[in-house]
């Protein structure tokens, strides 16, 4: 991608300049309520709530998605729109509700253990678990996981929920929650962030294992590999 | 302009009478050192200063000189890769006048006065110019075009201008004002920090700012001309985020505010910045950053200082028609840089000892940013592309 520091101009030859800024605050004791937090929240839109216990599990980047907010996602929509994907804003609100939905079920998973949730339930526990482990962790000091462009973005988000909805299909059918994560396929979903951004076609191919792979007679077909393995 | 006299000293906080004639915000000169300082409440001629250096030695008795203008920065070619401190005085310059440690009342200006730069003019004499047209440009290095616009506040006819290689305070041309009297153009301009630089209109920001991490471009987007917050505990990756998004991010230039962090974190940064590189032009990232250095062991009020010295060069860019990305590491300290002199001053304080006017004064910092319609025309250019590699 070449630096093109282009004066964006319109018809009567006017330029455009912007500053964004990112003002980080140091809350003595990690205490998001003291003044200056406050006081600056009132006036910046967006939050990245950078957290401790995310570091200890090693969770990097530790920008929490429960507490972070931006309030600029209805402005840039229509960019998205028009330079990524109509369904993009779509998608990243469906990531973000399963992720929210994760942190609910998190709480009677601890208490009386994943068994008590029902098969779409335990996939969507799978799927959040994706999305944060595939997602949104990313490796500073990969070379080909530092950068992710909007595009590729899109595509892994796309690739891990259009699996979920496979599988939420697939369990709701009654079929057997091992078989549905045992599918092949979840190894190039793991490794899809890697991918660079000349290799993105192997997106559409990903998704198209998807849907080979995840198909009623597919799972019987993968059973007995399962059992032999 | 008269002289005053200090009556008091606290840290660094001096008061001084004698100064009828100054006026809020005005730079002066404290003590025989001539320590730079900056007026920071007037009762009749009786003036409150902020010592922008250690206060150590100067006492009851001492000189106040007025300058008469206020704190400003020098803007023109010679900004990017340098580190200055917190009001604009170049650090590298600094250690070889008087070693690695800031010593006192040494000045150095914020751009060096004998490097030649190749300016190529773009408008013709004869032409009609407004605030903000660009006149000319100079090739400040492999990567950034720097765009020498006409200064806010002047405008008129282009009687002089020619291409070649000029310093700082060489003239470029001459402009006749309205009323008949001419003013040299200079590469350089200055501008009061405190001041926000003026642009023709805000418009809505909807592009975002792609800094290559998923979690905040697909979760938590920002867009280019706005402002988001980062709260920073302990070992949880603020630097590494940091480097990210100014490494990354779809910004031309990246102004660096390290304001009263520790001296090693803020070495961190000194060492880790010219060694990144910049993956878009596969220069290294410091021909298109300006670090601001005020770690914590160097004056408060300087630091106070920092953060509007970082904000008016990020604006500078920005009317030249750049998308900036500017960081303030960390907005606390600088916040209690604020509280430390409003407790000298014997201010009421507000919650937790902040002083009052602390919500006030961080929410005009951060309304500098936003997407803005730049003053001016380009100079007859219809589009201006740089640094294509």
């Amino acid at each position: 991608m070449p630096l093109s520091a282009t004066c964006e101009l319109n018809d009567d030859g006017r330029r455009y300049g912007s500053v964004s800024v990112v003002g980080s605050v140091s809350p003595p004791g990690g205490d998001l309520s003291e003044p200056v937090v406050q006081n600056t929240l009132r006036v910046v839109k967006v939050f990245w709530a950078l957290q401790d216990t995310l570091a200890f599990q090693r969770h990097f980047p530790a920008i929490d998605w429960l507490t972070s907010y931006s309030l600029f996602l209805d402005k840039v929509e229509p960019y998205w729109n028009a330079n990524v994907d109509e369904q993009f804003r779509a998608r990243r609100d469906r990531a973000m509700a399963i992720l929210q939905r994760e942190s609910e079920l998190a709480e009677i998973v601890r208490l009386v253990g994943i068994e008590a949730l029902s098969g779409e339930e335990q996939v969507l526990m799978e799927t959040a678990k994706s999305l944060r482990e595939d997602f949104l962790q990313q490796n500073a000091f990969r070379d080909d996981d530092q950068f992710s462009s909007l595009d590729e973005q899109n595509r892994l988000l796309h690739v891990i929920l259009h699996f979920h909805e496979k599988a939420v299909a697939l369990a709701a059918q009654g079929e057997p929650l091992k078989a549905i994560l045992m599918a092949p396929v979840r190894e190039r979903i793991v490794r899809a962030k890697y991918l660079s951004i000349e290799e993105i076609a192997q997106y559409d191919s990903i998704l198209s294992d998807i849907d080979t792979q995840l198909v009623a007679e597919g799972m019987a077909a993968a059973r007995p590999a399962e059992v032999s393995a | 302009m008269a002289q005053g006299k200090i009556i008091k000293v606290a840290g660094p906080l001096v008061v001084a009478d004698g100064l009828g004639d100054a006026k809020m915000f005005d730079l002066v000169r404290v003590g025989t050192e001539g320590l730079m300082g900056e007026i920071i409440e007037m009762r009749s001629d009786r003036a409150s200063i902020q010592v922008y250096e250690e206060t150590e030695g100067i006492g009851p008795g001492d000189p106040v000189v007025p300058t008469g203008a206020p704190l400003s920065v020098e803007l023109g070619p010679g900004m990017l890769g340098a580190v200055y401190d917190g009001v604009q005085r170049p650090l590298d310059a600094i250690e070889a006048i008087a070693g690695a440690f800031l010593a006192r009342g040494i000045d150095a200006p914020g751009l060096d006065r004998d490097k030649q730069w190749e300016f190529s003019a773009t408008v013709s004499i004869g032409t009609a110019v407004t605030p903000g047209d660009i006149v000319g440009t100079v090739q400040e290095n492999e990567v950034i075009e720097h765009r020498i616009m006409v200064p806010p506040n002047v405008h008129g006819e282009i009687v002089a201008i020619s291409s070649g290689s000029y310093t700082v305070e060489q003239p470029v041309g001459r402009l006749r004002t309205p009323d008949g009297s001419e003013i040299d153009l200079l590469m350089m301009q200055t501008w009061p920090v405190r001041i926000p630089r003026p642009f023709g209109r805000k418009v809505s920001a909807t592009e975002p700012l792609v800094t290559g991490t998923r979690v905040i471009d697909t979760f938590f987007p920002l867009v280019k001309g706005g402002a988001g917050c980062i709260p920073g505990p302990f070992g949880a990756g603020k630097t590494v985020t940091q480097h990210q998004v100014a490494k990354w991010s779809n910004a031309q230039i990246v102004v660096f505010i390290g304001c009263g962090e520790r001296g090693n974190e803020m070495t961190d940064v000194l060492m880790e910045f010219p060694e990144l590189t910049d993956p878009y032009s596969g220069y290294p990232l410091m021909r298109r950053t300006v670090l601001v250095a005020n770690t914590s062991n160097m004056p408060v009020a300087a630091r106070e200082a920092s953060v509007y010295t970082g904000i008016t060069m990020a604006e500078y860019f920005r009317d030249m028609g750049y998308e900036v990305v500017l960081q303030a590491d960390s907005t606390s300290r600088w916040a209690e840089a604020m509280r430390e002199i409003s407790g000298r001053l014997e201010e009421m304080p507000g919650e937790e000892g902040y002083p009052a006017y602390l919500g006030t004064r961080l929410a005009a910092f951060y309304e500098r940013a936003g997407k803005v319609e730049c003053l001016g025309a380009s100079g007859g250019r219809v589009r201006a592309v740089i640094g294509d590699v």
